[in-house]
C-alpha cells in the first residue's frame, strides 16, 4: 500500500515530533503514551488520509510537525475541559501553564505543585516563572485541614479584604491594558500584528521571530522599536500610564534554544534537579 | 473517538498552508493573508509557532524521511557505478510503472504534471502543481480531439492502467479530453474522501471544462458549488479560488465574478494565472 509505506517512511519524524511535544508540554508518561497513540491513529485513519492530502507545498517534515501540533492543540483542549490558562501563564510558556493548572484547576498548594514540577518533570524555574508563582500563591491561599468545630474560629490564610480590593483593581487594570493593546494592534498591518503577538504574547526573541518569519533581523529590530513607540502612544491615548505600558512591553524575551527541551530521558536526568527551581523553592 | 477534528474547518488554514508559511514559501499579499489569520486564530497560531520552534531548534528537516536501506556489501563496492545505474533504472521503473511505489499516485501525478509541462488545453485549474501556460485548445472547434504529445499520452495510459479509480485518473482523463469520465471518478472520490479540497477543486475544474465545451449553465452552477466546497476546506487554495471565479463568470454573475477574481489576486498576483485573472477583470469591467 502506498499510504502505508508513506506512513512508515514518515513514522520516525511523527514519533520524534510527538516526543518533543510531550516533553515541551510536560506530559506525564501515561498522557504521553495516550497522545502518541492518538497521533498514530490520526495518521493511519481513513487509509492514511493525512499523508495522502499532502501536496508538496512545504517540506514533509514541516507538514508532519504542523499536523502533530494541531493534534496536540485539540488533545489538550479535550483534556483541559473548560479550564484555560491565564494570559500571563501563556506568555511565560508551558511550565507556568503546568504550575497554574496544578494550582488553580487541580487545587494543589503551590509548594506541592512546584515539587511535582521539579520531581516529575525536572523543570527549572526561572526568575519570571518564580515571580509568577509568587502572584499565584498570593491569589490562592494554601489549604489547611482543621476540624469542623474549630473551622468557624480560624481566620483565613488568604489575603485580607483590603489586599483583595487591591488585587481586584490590579486584575481590572491588567484587563484594561490588554484590551488597549488589542485595540492598538487592530490598526497595524497583518505581519506587524503577528510580530507583536509573538513579541508580547509569547515573549519570543527578535532573532527567533526573524528566523520564523524569514525576515531580516536588523530590520526587525527597527520594526520592533517602531511598533513599541506606536503601540505605546496609542495605549497612552487610552489613558494607560507609561509605567503600566513599560511593564507590559519590556518583559524579557525567551530565546527558543534556551527554552527548548532537549531529548533528555527523565530517568537519566537526575543531575539536573539542583537547579534554580530548587533554590527558589528552598528560599520560600 | 471523534472522527472529524483532524480535518480543518472552513475558517482555518490547512496544515500544509501553515507548513508552507513556516518554510517561507509565500510572498507579499499571500503572506499577509496568512499572517492576518495567524494573528487572530489561537489554534492556527499555536500550530505555526510551535512548528516554527521545533523546526528552528530541532532542525526536523535534517531528519531523513526515507525507509532505511540495507548497507551495500563490501564486495559490491567495486561495481558502484553499475549499481548506481541499476538503482537509477529501478527508481525510474518504480516511479513510472509501480502502483505501490513509495509515494503511489502522488508520483503518478508528478509524472503527469511533468509530461504536460506547458501544454495547457483548458482554462480551469487542476490541483497538483501544473505549470502556467496560455491555453492552447483544439485547432478547429471545441469538440475536436485534443492534440496531445506522446509523453502526455503515455503518462495518461499508465495512470489509466494503474490508478483507474484514483483522483489522479480524473486529472488524466480531463487532460485527455474526457470530462465525463473525470466527473465520474471525482464523484466517487468525493464521496469516499469528503474533506479533500483538491478533489472538490478538480471536480469544479472538470465541470467547468464540460461547461465550456457543451455550453451548459447547469455544469457551471455545479462547478461553482464544488469550488465553494473546496474553499470551505481550504479557503486559500489558489486553484479553487481560480475555478470559483471562472464558474461565476460562466454563470453570468459578473459582479460576483469580479470580486472572486480580486480574491484570487490576493493569493497570487505574480503568476501567469494572475495575468489571466486581471484579463478577466478587465473584460468584466468593460461590461455594463
Amino acid at each position: 500500500m502506498s499510504g502505508e509505506s508513506d506512513f512508515l517512511a514518515a513514522l520516525p519524524v511523527i514519533d520524534d515530533v510527538t516526543a518533543r511535544v510531550c516533553r515541551r508540554h510536560h506530559l506525564n508518561a501515561s498522557d504521553a503514551e495516550e497522545f502518541q497513540s492518538e497521533v498514530r491513529f490520526r495518521f493511519i485513519e481513513r487509509d492514511y488520509e493525512v499523508l495522502r492530502q499532502f501536496e508538496g507545498r512545504c517540506a514533509l517534515s514541516t507538514y508532519v510537525t504542523v499536523v502533530v501540533q494541531r493534534l496536540f492543540f485539540d488533545w489538550r483542549n479535550k483534556h483541559w475541559g473548560r479550564w484555560r490558562p491565564s494570559i500571563e501563564a501563556k506568555r511565560l510558556g508551558p511550565t507556568a501553564i503546568l504550575i497554574e493548572q496544578l494550582v488553580t484547576r487541580d487545587g494543589w498548594p503551590i509548594d506541592q505543585a512546584l515539587e511535582m514540577v521539579r520531581v516529575n518533570h525536572h523543570v527549572e524555574i526561572d526568575d519570571a516563572t518564580g515571580a509568577f508563582c509568587d502572584t499565584l500563591s498570593a491569589r490562592i491561599p494554601s489549604r489547611r485541614l482543621v476540624s469542623e468545630d474549630d473551622a468557624a474560629e480560624i481566620p483565613s490564610d488568604g489575603p485580607s479584604a483590603d489586599v483583595r480590593v487591591v488585587m481586584a483593581e490590579r486584575e481590572f487594570l491588567a484587563k484594561r491594558v490588554q484590551a488597549a493593546l488589542d485595540r492598538a494592534r487592530q490598526a497595524l498591518p497583518p505581519m506587524e500584528r503577528l510580530i507583536l503577538k509573538m513579541l508580547f504574547e509569547d515573549r519570543t526573541a527578535v532573532s527567533d521571530i526573524a528566523r520564523a518569519l524569514h525576515l531580516d533581523q536588523r530590520q526587525l529590530y527597527r520594526t520592533r522599536d517602531r511598533l513599541l513607540e506606536s503601540v505605546g502612544a496609542s495605549m497612552e491615548k487610552e489613558g494607560i500610564s507609561r509605567a503600566e505600558i513599560d511593564a507590559l512591553l519590556s518583559a524579557p524575551a525567551v530565546e527558543w534554544e534556551r527554552d527548548a527541551d532537549g531529548p533528555v530521558s527523565p530517568a537519566n536526568d537526575a543531575g539536573r534537579l539542583e537547579k534554580r527551581g530548587a533554590s527558589w523553592l528552598r528560599s520560600r | 473517538m471523534a472522527a472529524e477534528p483532524m480535518k480543518v474547518n472552513g475558517t482555518c488554514l490547512s496544515p500544509e498552508t501553515i507548513g508552507a508559511f513556516v518554510d517561507g514559501r509565500f510572498k507579499d499579499r499571500e503572506r499577509d493573508v496568512i499572517a492576518d489569520h495567524l494573528a487572530s486564530c489561537e489554534a492556527c497560531y499555536f500550530a505555526f509557532s510551535e512548528a516554527a520552534r521545533i523546526k528552528l531548534t530541532a532542525g526536523t528537516e535534517k531528519i531523513p524521511l526515507v525507509v532505511p536501506q540495507r548497507p551495500v556489501p563490501v564486495w559490491r563496492k567495486a561495481s558502484v557505478l553499475a549499481g548506481l545505474a541499476a538503482a537509477a533504472m529501478l527508481v525510474i521503473a518504480v516511479n513510472v510503472f509501480s502502483p505501490f511505489g513509495a509515494n503511489g499516485d502522488r508520483r503518478a501525478l508528478e509524472q503527469l504534471v511533468a509530461s504536460v509541462g506547458t501544454a495547457r488545453t483548458f482554462e480551469p485549474r487542476l490541483s497538483g502543481g501544473f505549470a502556467y501556460a496560455p491555453v492552447r485548445g483544439p485547432v478547429r472547434g471545441a469538440n475536436d480531439p485534443i492534440n496531445l504529445s506522446p509523453d502526455v499520452r503515455i503518462a495518461i495510459a499508465e495512470i489509466e492502467k494503474q490508478y483507474a479509480a484514483r483522483p489522479v485518473a480524473a486529472s488524466a482523463a480531463l487532460i485527455g479530453g474526457d470530462a465525463d469520465r473525470a466527473i465520474a471518478i471525482l464523484d466517487a472520490a468525493s464521496r469516499a474522501t469528503p474533506n479533500d479540497a483538491r478533489i472538490f477543486s478538480d471536480f469544479a475544474a472538470a465541470y467547468l471544462v464540460r461547461a465550456e465545451r457543451t455550453r451548459t449553465t447547469s455544469d457551471a452552477a455545479t462547478a461553482l458549488a464544488m469550488a465553494n466546497r473546496a474553499l470551505e476546506i481550504d479557503r486559500l487554495m489558489p486553484e479553487a479560488l481560480f475555478n470559483r471565479a471562472l464558474a461565476l463568470q460562466l454563470s453570468g454573475q459578473a459582479a460576483d465574478a469580479r470580486v472572486a477574481w480580486q480574491a484570487y489576486l490576493t493569493v497570487d498576483d505574480r503568476s501567469g494565472f494572475a495575468d489571466e485573472a486581471r484579463a478577466h477583470l478587465r473584460i468584466l469591467s468593460s461590461q455594463p
